[in-house]
């Protein structure tokens, strides 16, 4: 989904919706870093007898079902829930760029093996993916990477494939041949920069698609397992409840949006930088 | 050009008499009862889907039981036992029909009844004949057998008329005589019901009945508030202040002999000593779990039997409920110490274990997080892992089970022993003890039970069964189940049937 | 020559890839299902009688007649034996024909993919080209905002509050089932907005590139108005990336069904899938992936022949 919306055809600007992004972005990031040293209760001890507590100065976000403090949940929840995102997207961008680079640089065998591959992964349901995966190795956080990442990759090695083979029919590509510099030269100074400008967005808008997808298997049961704090469970966990403490459902709820918001904000803003840079 | 422009009129056109055609009223229907309950209805076997028949009244058993427990006839009239303890007749009514027309006859009775006992669920019946002789069915059994016609009840014995059947005895259409009669059945989802003017204690008062199944407990909440239906079973119990506030309907309920209930794989070096699984009862916070996670006071419980059943609730038990210090001695005499990270340790083995928790019943994973913090308190460490449920079955027949906690009912049939004894005399059950060594003594006394027609005699038998079992903790109780029925304003007349064998239809009234 | 012809040439390539496709994601979900732990005829068991009545012995019955005992070579030269006939099996849970339970559940997921899926070009088209045409303006401004929003919000929480607000607050809509075309207004509107995220953004940008290519300059030195040009040459040209967009809007719809059916108990493909996931139903798994791939095929079969209908260039160079 998100590979298409960075196809050629990005021309907003949105600079202020990359400056947002990005400044976002540094918050969250400084959630993931420093929170877990906050002040705050423990995320996970319970006490059954405040359970549901609206907002107070000891739970400002209120207490969830167990009398668990919300606030320390999200805050607990974030280098889970954004941190397997990142993980996931650094490995599929990984495997997906060699796998694209060695396909614009073989013979049309590998090249329509490693293609075809790719479409059919893209024809196999992301979610479904993972749900097998999730029934294969258990829940947990394993399966759910392998499953993510499996359906991320082949974006990333179609964009380099592409890019790859226009790159290599430039002229400079052609005299650096003919010059007889190395394959790897070739490589690095001549077809990596293209294509890892264009990686730059693919794999931001990637990690906002691996959040709403962590934060979907959490809210079908199947993502992390209790008492792990995790946003998608978080919500599906408060959900019975959401009348009586809108507040604990709605703070796992923000923080999933504006964290795909960042993220998505961010690739955009580097694709359309990528599209006036080109034209 | 114009073909783009008129692929968009096209699509709108589309849409609009889609959105026309949808402007059929969803409001309540008169005369239409509408239940919604968990469970789908996926074939048409009377061993897979019999309950379904049952609670919506489209079929009916030889006995059938009354909320309060007695049993009484259901297609049979009455039934009797002959001298020899063995051969029972079971007369059936006269001037009963099927819902084509048909008369109940024994002939067709014991047909159906034959097709059913070849089937699993009714395997423990120790058959040596079942034929039909004049009005009556007969079952004569290899052994006396006490409970028959408790077991009778078994929905998977619902009597379908003979045309029920296809060639190969597999049901292809259901064809009862209880007071509804399908008209319609789509997918999985829904069965449209009619009256059945020639049911025996007159016709049901409402002309229409529809059963949905909406197996998500969230949406069955949101049908709940939105009150698109008349009754609703087995609604989540948290959400149930959800509902009443949402002013569209009412949730009563009832306790029922369903039970949460935590097992122990007594063959392990943590729990074979009972006095550690007593301890790990005693310092379980039942009440406020009860209160906090399924917000029903009333549920909690340490003993498996509620009160509803008054034969087998055993008024005599201790009590076992929360007692910190009580606890911690118990481990203490049975020589569990404390390690240096607060988990007891006896002969290098770590008082550690995992809990399975059934992932489609997200309230056993929540009470499994809380009973973790109430037994890192005594040194006891447990992690919870939810699994899909016939993991759990599975993992006691492997012996990998250590501890599990899952839902039980004690009255698939009206007698709880027809529970006991799969559950508590075997080495490996499917829903119970592992490894237990009291399974002996329990099996003795079962066995004596089925036999015995004596009802001072099965009485104290009873005491003695529930004594042992709960004396030894080879498994615990949680929490009782409450059966949660959502009933809108329209509803009059309802009776909550705490066997959960019929849903009491025929009573209710629409206003 | 008939065959020669671009189309036909098309239809016979897609054909074959839809076939190879399905087959494929068929064997994987056969290879994933046995691979995966536990015991399938407990699970099928389970799914059958219920908790309360499953048995070992059940689940040994069910063992030897679905020949799930069988060595695993064995059972996938049968089923591919049978599949040579058509014939995809019968359920182990419901014991009815594979076929008949997918046709059942595809006809749910078609009707409500199709109706979401038009409702989303519905609130997208209007929206897209107002924005595409007045780039930097109000309309585009704040639609980008929204479809930015949007996309960042998972489809099961656009879910819960469409229901809160529409079927629980107003009581305008029911909140769950499939009975009446009512009962269709959320999960489309749920499943439209998902995909109106996207596709609005995709309609803006094709019109914006149409609008400032060459040839819409051509046309204008020609004596044509702005307008009369786009109408004349512009819509034909941004149509082509939006109608490839909308093929791959497939696997958007397909993993949203899973979430969205789940949410509003509807009977569709995807509850199906994961229902007999839960349950280990072996055919009903191999049959759901052959009748997933055969879609995906069938949607990039539809765009591709109606970019070659919208754009007369790529017929001339497939011809060649």
């Amino acid at each position: 989904m998100t590979a298409v919306t960075t196809c050629e055809m990005e021309v907003n600007p949105l600079p202020v919706g990359l400056r947002t992004g990005l400044a976002l972005l540094i918050a969250l990031a400084a959630l993931c870093l420093f929170g877990p040293w906050l002040p705050l209760s423990d995320p996970i001890s319970q006490d059954l007898l405040k359970t549901l507590a609206a907002p107070s100065p000891d739970h400002p976000f209120g207490t969830d079902h167990l009398g668990r403090d919300v606030l320390s949940r999200v805050v607990h929840g974030a280098p889970r829930s954004l941190g397997i995102a990142v993980v996931c997207v650094v490995i599929a961008t990984s495997v997906g760029l060699l796998l694209g680079l060695i396909a614009a640089g073989s013979g049309q065998l590998i090249d329509g093996l490693i293609m075809r591959f790719a479409d059919l992964v893209l024809a196999f349901p992301g979610l479904l993916l993972a749900l097998l995966l999730a029934g294969l190795l258990g829940g947990g956080i394993i399966p759910m990477m392998i499953g993510i990442k499996l359906t991320l990759w082949p974006q990333f090695a179609r964009m380099a494939r592409a890019t790859a083979r226009v790159t290599l029919q430039e002229g400079h590509v052609e005299a650096a041949r003919l010059a007889g510099l190395s394959r790897l030269h070739i490589l690095r100074y001549h077809l990596l920069p293209p294509v890892l400008r264009q990686t730059i967005s693919l794999a931001t808008l990637g990690v906002g698609a691996a959040i709403l997808s962590i934060s979907s298997l959490g809210f079908l049961g199947l993502g992390l397992q209790p008492p792990t704090p995790e946003w998608g469970a978080m919500i599906s966990e408060m959900l019975p409840y959401v009348s009586e403490a809108p507040t604990q459902m709605a703070a796992p709820c923000l923080m999933i949006v504006t964290s795909v918001l960042a993220f998505t904000l961010v690739g955009e803003g580097f694709a359309a930088r990528l599209m006036r840079a080109k034209n | 050009m114009s073909l783009l422009l008129s692929r968009r009129q096209w699509m709108s056109a589309a849409l609009t008499a889609s959105l026309v055609s949808m402007s059929l009223s969803a409001a309540a229907e008169p005369g239409v009862l509408r239940v919604a309950a968990p469970w789908e209805y996926t074939s048409n076997e009377p061993s897979d889907t019999g309950y379904i028949m049952a609670r919506m009244q489209i079929a009916e058993t030889l006995v059938m039981v009354e909320p309060d427990g007695k049993l009484v006839g259901g297609i049979a009239e009455s039934w009797n036992v002959a001298e020899d303890r063995l051969t029972w007749r079971f007369p059936i009514r006269s001037g009963l029909a099927f819902h084509d027309g048909t008369p109940v006859t024994a002939e067709a009775a014991a047909a159906s009844l034959k097709l059913a006992l070849a089937g699993e669920s009714m395997q423990q019946i120790p058959v040596d004949e079942l034929k039909a002789d004049g009005n009556a069915v007969v079952i004569r059994t290899k052994t006396p057998f006490s409970h028959l016609p408790a077991v009778l009840v078994d929905y998977a014995s619902v009597i379908l008329a003979p045309k029920s059947y296809g060639p190969d005895g597999k049901v292809v259409n259901v064809i009862g005589s209880g007071p509804f009669k399908i008209t319609k059945i789509d997918g999985k989802t829904v069965i449209e019901l009619d009256r059945f003017d020639g049911y025996r204690g007159g016709p049901a008062k409402v002309a229409k009945a529809r059963y949905t199944a909406i197996p998500n407990g969230d949406t069955r909440t949101n049908v709940a508030i939105a009150g698109d239906a008349d009754l609703i079973f087995t609604t989540v119990p948290s959400a149930t202040p959800r509902i009443d506030a949402g002013g569209q309907m009412k949730v009563a309920s009832v306790t029922v002999p369903r039970i949460r209930v935590m097992a122990f794989n007594s063959g392990i070096p943590q729990f074979e000593d009972a006095r550690v699984r007593r301890a790990i009862s005693m310092a379980i916070d039942r009440p406020g779990i009860a209160s906090a996670v399924l917000r029903h006071p009333g549920s909690a419980s340490t003993q498996l039997i509620p009160p509803v059943l008054n034969d087998w609730h055993n008024k005599s038990l201790p009590d076992y409920s929360r007692d910190v210090a009580g606890a911690r001695a118990l481990l203490d005499q049975a020589g569990w110490v404390q390690g240096a990270d607060g988990v007891r340790v006896r002969n290098g083995v770590r008082l550690s274990a995992k809990l399975l928790t059934i992932s489609n019943r997200p309230e056993l994973t929540v009470i499994g997080q809380a009973m973790q913090a109430h037994l890192k308190e005594i040194g006891v460490e447990i992690s919870v892992d939810p699994v899909p449920s016939a993991n759990i079955p599975a993992a006691i027949r492997d012996g990998t089970m250590q501890m599990t906690m899952f839902a039980r009912t004690y009255v698939n049939v009206p007698d709880v022993i027809a529970t006991v004894i799969p559950d508590f005399t075997r080495e490996r059950s499917t829903w119970g003890t592992l490894n237990w060594p009291g399974r002996d003594r329990i099996k003795a006394l079962t066995d004596e039970y089925v036999q015995s027609f004596d009802a001072s005699r099965k009485q104290a038998l009873r005491m003695e069964i529930t004594k042992i079992i709960h004396e030894e903790t080879p498994v615990t109780a949680v929490a009782w189940f409450e059966h949660t029925v959502a009933v809108s304003s329209r509803v009059k007349g309802l009776a909550i049937d705490p066997y959960e064998m019929r849903y009491m239809l025929h009573t209710v009234t629409l206003k | 020559m008939m065959l020669r012809s671009p189309l036909s040439r098309i239809i016979a390539t897609r054909v074959t890839q839809a076939l190879a496709t399905a087959f494929v994601l068929a064997t994987l979900c056969f290879a994933f299902v046995h691979a995966l732990p536990g015991d399938a005829a407990l699970r099928i068991a389970a799914a059958r009688v219920g908790e309360d009545r499953l048995t070992l012995e059940m689940a040994d019955r069910i063992r030897r007649e679905g020949g799930l005992d069988r060595p695993l070579m064995i059972q996938y030269a049968q089923w591919m034996g049978r599949l040579a006939q058509g014939d995809l099996g019968k359920s182990l849970v419901t014991r009815k024909p594979v076929l008949d339970e997918l046709a059942y559940h595809a006809r749910f997921t078609l009707g409500l993919g199709l109706v979401g899926w038009a409702l989303s070009y519905l609130i997208a088209l209007p929206l897209g080209l107002t924005a595409g045409l007045r780039p930097g303006g109000a309309v585009d401004r704040s639609s980008q905002g929204m479809a930015i929003l949007l996309a960042s919000t998972p489809s099961f929480l656009i879910g819960i509050v469409l229901i809160s607000i529409f079927a629980l607050s107003l009581r305008w809509l029911p909140p769950a089932g499939y009975r009446t075309g009512w009962h269709m207004v959320l999960p489309a509107l749920t499943l439209a907005l998902g995909l109106a995220a996207y596709s609005v953004r995709i309609i803006r940008n094709a019109v914006v590139d149409v609008r400032s290519a060459f040839f819409m300059t051509f046309a204008q030195i020609r004596g044509l108005d702005a307008a009369t040009a786009f109408r004349r040459h512009g819509l034909r040209n941004a149509a082509i990336p939006i109608v490839t967009f909308m093929a791959l809007q497939m696997s958007y719809v397909i993993d949203g069904f899973v979430v969205i059916e789940t949410l509003f108990n509807y009977p569709g493909l995807g509850d199906l899938l994961v229902k007999s996931l839960l349950a280990r139903d072996v055919p009903m798994i191999m049959g759901a992936g052959i009748i997933i791939g055969l879609m995906f095929a069938f949607a990039s079969l539809l765009a591709d022949i109606a970019c070659l209908w919208l754009d007369p260039r790529q017929r001339l160079r497939a011809a060649i």
